[in-house]
Formats: structure tokens, sequence, C-alpha cells
């Protein structure tokens, strides 16, 4: 987790978004506790409430659990869960504001074709 | 055990300027709030009037549903630490902070002296050393650790960072959440440092010329609002049936700050060039409360 | 009692003063011309009259600031009236106390052979002990009213109250050296036998008319704010 926050969305997404990246990368592993909202809030100075809100969001996702009395845990199958959801996500993150910038800059399909598979390789 | 603090239809005049206007407020437990607002909205007299330090000309201020007014079980449970000056009535300030110190402990049923010791330490301070001696940052902190070690369900700090550098300061939020997520106690801090402070207030309590202009949660407050650039054509078109806070022009690029969510103006921008971006919340108050808030459809 | 304890420091320091500003007196005198010893011997007992200046000073402080912290940390005004009347009283105590104790060190700096002092006119005496009680009450209500007017105002008013009062014990010195109708009232103060009726008397005006000032700045201290 970096702790740096931007402005660009709420906090409670960006915090949802750090947790999904740490089960991503390896970092959180599957059944294992994640920090809890009191945690997060002392660590990135953020008040409580907000680090529940976007825990809650990814128990509501089914990526986290609740176990009462103990904490948050990665729930089964959380990784390939995410990778759905952000794979879901991609048209509109990645690719909407892509064309659009491409056709601002007057790009024609095949051009944006080539870069891409530039990219690719 | 903790009730709610609650103002209703608060009037305050000083002979006939009327600084706070039909003020309503509902305090709840648990919950950290930053009160915002320029110099001289009412954020003094009004903190001051909630916590019976100050005489109030209509409206009721209850705690648990009674009066604040000489109460002794509410003024138990309530702390307004107010920011210190080198100046006290008609002189210098010659009391030292341990007197304030042993003062606070004096009145405040739930004191915590090690925890007091623990944060004098903290910050360095020289507890013999007379309120008029020391800097404008050592009198914050003095505020902070009378508020903080009170222990009171309702704790309330007036500008507790003023005079404290960016370190300082971080600290301090630090201490803050450190309190908070151990004792749940409810918040109520009035700060200038908007942005920094944003993160910690779950709710933003905005005070404009005596009138509350916003209760919300922070976050979902923030994002009510969107900037939209590009050309004039399209920013019209986009933002046309809301209410638009602020613009900003050079020569066809025009900015506007509208109270409409990002995916709102996302929706009617559909094909247009058009940037939409995130309002911060320190943004927001400027756009709220400048001196050129107008409140026009575009 | 929250505001005594809170104040302590300042009752010990005022007690000091009183009994550094009696023994500096009565030293100057007997330093003086011996011979005349009525005459010095009153002048000890008047400058021992300016003394009830202090406690002026240091009820309205207490007043101002006492009532400033108090309030700013959820302090009830119905029970600061009680402290401050409390303290009035001490501070009344004190001016006794502070008495003896300079006789106490003139005796210890000068032996068993008892300068002029204080005790040797009871009237006055009592006149200064009592008395505190009524311009610690003055003191009071000006401290109160800063609540009101602010921190200007009562300064001038400390001012004004500082040059009234004396201005009215210069006035009634003059009188008694010149003679006069005040001069009288001096001299009948600085009788050096006084009946126990006529210092009950001193002591119940000086009693009542503390108790009507500290009447009038308890209706203040009712609606006290924090003035900033």
């Amino acid at each position: 987790m970096t702790g740096n926050f931007n402005d660009a969305t709420s906090i409670y997404l960006q915090i949802a978004a750090m947790l999904e990246d740490d089960i991503l990368r390896g970092v959180l592993l599957e059944q294992e506790r994640v920090p809890s909202t009191n945690e997060l809030a002392r660590a990135y100075s953020i008040n409580p409430a907000t680090a529940a809100k976007g825990i809650n969001l990814l128990v509501e996702e089914g990526i986290l659990y609740k176990k009462r009395g103990i904490g948050m845990f990665v729930a089964q199958g959380a990784h390939d869960k995410i990778i759905a959801k952000r794979k879901d996500a991609f048209y509109e993150t990645y690719v909407t504001s892509l064309v659009r910038e491409a056709r601002a800059l007057g790009l024609t399909k095949e051009e944006l074709k080539a870069m891409i598979e530039r990219a690719q390789q | 055990m903790e009730q709610t603090l609650q103002a209703s239809h608060l009037v305050k005049r000083y002979g006939k300027k009327e600084v706070l206007h039909d003020v309503s407020l509902t305090i709840e437990p648990g919950v950290i709030y930053g009160l915002i607002g320029r110099n001289g909205a009412g954020k003094t007299t009004l903190l001051s009037i909630l916590t019976a330090q100050n005489t109030h000309d209509a409206g009721t201020v209850t705690y648990g549903g009674q009066p604040v007014w000489e109460n002794e079980k509410a003024l138990a449970d309530l702390c307004f630490s107010r920011e210190l000056s080198g100046q006290i009535l008609f002189g210098q300030n010659t009391y030292k902070v341990k007197d304030y110190l042993l003062a606070a402990s004096m009145y405040y049923p739930r004191w915590d002296k090690a925890y007091a010791d623990q944060l004098v330490q903290r910050f360095g301070l020289d507890v013999k050393k007379k309120i008029c001696k020391l800097s404008k940052g050592m009198m914050s902190m003095v505020t902070i650790v009378l508020a903080l070690a009170s222990r009171a369900p309702i704790t309330i700090l007036d500008e507790p960072v003023a005079g404290l550098d960016v370190v300082a300061r971080e600290d301090f939020y630090k201490i803050l959440l450190d309190d908070y997520t151990e004792t749940g106690r409810t918040f109520v801090i009035s700060t200038h440092i908007i942005e920094e402070a944003a993160n910690v207030f779950e709710k933003v309590i905005i005070l404009n010329n005596g009138q509350i202009a916003a209760v919300e949660n922070t976050e979902d407050f923030v994002a009510s609002f969107s900037f939209v650039s590009g050309r004039e054509e399209d920013v019209d078109a986009v933002t046309a049936g809301h209410e638009v806070l602020h613009t900003e022009r050079m020569g066809r690029q025009k900015g506007v700050a509208v109270r409409a969510a990002r995916a709102v103006m996302e929706r009617a921008a559909a094909g247009r060039d058009v940037d939409i971006s995130p309002v911060s919340l320190q943004k927001a108050f400027v756009y709220l409360t400048g001196e050129e808030a107008h409140h026009e459809t575009a | 009692m929250k505001l005594l304890k809170f104040n302590r420091n300042a009752l010990a320091q005022l007690f000091l003063l009183l009994v550094g500003f009696q023994v500096f007196f009565s030293v100057l005198n007997m330093l003086g011309d011996r011979s005349q010893e009525y005459k010095a011997g009153y002048m000890t007992s008047v400058g021992g009259l300016y003394l009830l200046l202090f406690p002026l000073i240091m009820m309205t402080s207490f007043a101002g600031i006492s009532v400033h912290i108090s309030l700013t940390m959820g302090g009830l005004r119905r029970a600061l009236g009680w402290q401050l009347a409390a303290l009035n009283v001490i501070c009344c105590a004190v001016v006794c106390a502070s008495q003896w104790g300079s006789m106490w060190v003139l005796s210890r700096m000068f032996g068993s052979d008892s300068p002029v002092f204080l005790a040797r006119f009871p009237r006055l005496a009592m006149l200064a002990s009592a008395g505190t009680l009524v311009l610690g009450g003055l003191g009071l209500w000006m401290g109160l009213c800063a609540q009101r007017w602010g921190g200007k105002a009562l300064a001038l008013c400390a001012l004004a109250e500082l040059v009234v009062a004396g201005g009215v014990i210069t006035w009634f010195v003059i009188s008694f050296l010149k003679g006069g109708a005040a001069g009288d009232i001096l001299a009948w103060l600085l009788a050096p036998r006084a009946s126990a009726a006529s210092l009950a008397a001193v002591a119940a005006g000086c009693a009542a008319v503390a108790a009507l000032l500290h009447l009038a700045s308890n209706c203040l201290l009712k609606k006290a704010v924090v003035r900033v």
C-alpha cells in the first residue's frame, strides 16, 4: 500500500483499490487477515469511517469476508474476482478515454491498432 | 452514556449586528466533525454558545434534551479548548502551562494526567513557562494537550493547528486518530487548514456569514461538485440546468465549477470534448464562500 | 474549592507583599525621629491604610482571570459566585494575618522592643482588616464588569479606583494634619483604645457594604461570558 491519496476519486475507493492491488500482487493472500479499519485509519491518517466504507465495499463484492470478533479476511477466489471485476471496468477506465483521446488527436483506427500491437511486443 | 448536543434556531447579536442567523446543528456521538468557515463567519461564537460560555438571543442549545446553560452534567461531558493568547483581559497572561494543566485536572472529571504528561513530553513543552512567553505553535500544543487529555465525550478544538509547522500538524492528526480509534469520542475541530484535515473529518460543517451552508459526510460533499472545462459552447451545454459556483475564462476556453456529481456531468458530456475533474474540499469551500459566490444556472 | 486551589500562589504572594510593605514602613518610621513617636506612629499606620489597595487590585485580577479560566473549562457561575466571596474573605484574613506577620518580623529584627504599629490603633487596624472586604468586593465588581466591557475599560476603571481610593486616604491624612472634619474621623480611628463595641461596629459596617457589593456582582456573574 502506498498511502498517497490523490483527489481524483473518493478516498474509500482508493482504499478499496489499494487492498485489491495488494491481493493481486500477493501481498495479501487468500484467507489472510487484512488490516482493520482502525489500523488503516492510523496508518494513513484518515477517518476510520472512510476506511470502513472501503472495506465494506469489498465485502459486498465478495472479495473480503468478516469473521465475527476477529476481523476481515481475504475471501477464497478473491484474486480471480478482482481480475474479473477489473476486466469489466477496463473498458470504462482505459478504453473509452483512449479512444476519445485518439479521436481528439485525429488518429485513424489503423494507426491506433499499430500502436497497440507495438506496445504488446 | 454520551448524548446528543443540539443547537436549534440559534440567533446571536452583538449590538445591532446579527452574527448567527437561525443556526441549527446536531452533533452526533462518535463522529469527527470539521467546522470550516471564513474569518468572522461565527465559528468561535457558535462553539462558545454550544458550550455555555456565551449567551444567545434566540433558540436553544441542549445536551441530552436539557439546556446546557449552567448544567453541571452537560458541562462535565463537554470540553471546548479555545485558542490561547498571550494577552488576557487587561494584561499579559502570566499564568504558566502547569497552571492550566492544574485547572484542567480540577474542572474536567475524566482528566487523564498520564496522557497529558505523555503529550507534554511528546510536544517538548516546558510546563513552567508562562503563556505570554510561548510561541504560537506552543500555545496550540497546549490547547491540544488540554483537549485530548480532558477525555471529554464531546471535545471541541478551535484552530488547534494554528502556528504548527507541517510536521507538527501531521503529528496532530496521528495523535487525534490514535485517540479516536481508541475511545470513539466525538470531536469538533474548527480549522483553516482544510485540505490536509479533510481526510480526518467524517463530516464537515460549513459556516458562512453566520449561517450553516452544509453539514454532510465529507466525501459525499466533495463528490457532489465537478469542474468542467473546454470550449465555451461545450461547457455551457454540458452544465446547463446545474448550479454554477465559479467561472474561469481564458480566451475561448471556459472552466466552470458546478454543483453536480462527475458521473452526472460525464453522462451530459457524452461525445463532447470537455474535461471533467474533481473539486477538492478546499476549492469547494472557496467557491461556496468566496467573494464571487453567486448562484446561477448556466 | 477549585478557585482557591487555583489561586493559592497568588494569595501567598499577597501575604508576603503586605508583610514586606508594612515592615518597610515601620522600619522607615523607626529610622526617623523617635521623639515624634505619635506622629511617626500614625504615618506608619496610615501607610498601612494604603495596603488596602492591594486586595482591590488582587480581587480585580482574580475576578477577571479566574472567572475566564473557570468558564472556559466548564465551571458553573453559581459555584463561582460562592468561591469568589470565599476568596474575598480569605483576602481579608490575609490582610489581618499580614499585620501579625509584620509585627512578628519586626520583633525578631529589633528584639522585644515593640515598634509602633497598627496594633497600637485598634480601630484603624480593624478598618484595614475588614475594609479589605469592601475594596475586595469592589475589585470583584470591576473584574466581572470586564467580562462585559473588555480589558481596556477594566484597566481604566481600576486606575480610576486606585486614584479615588488613594485620593480619599490622602485627603483624610491631610485633613488630620491640618485639622478638619475628615481629620476628626481619622483621629477617632487613631484612638489608642477602642471599645469592643466600636470595633464590632467598624467590622459590621465593612461586612454590610461588602455583602451588598457581592450581591451586585452576583447579578453580573449570572450572565458572565468568556470575553476573547
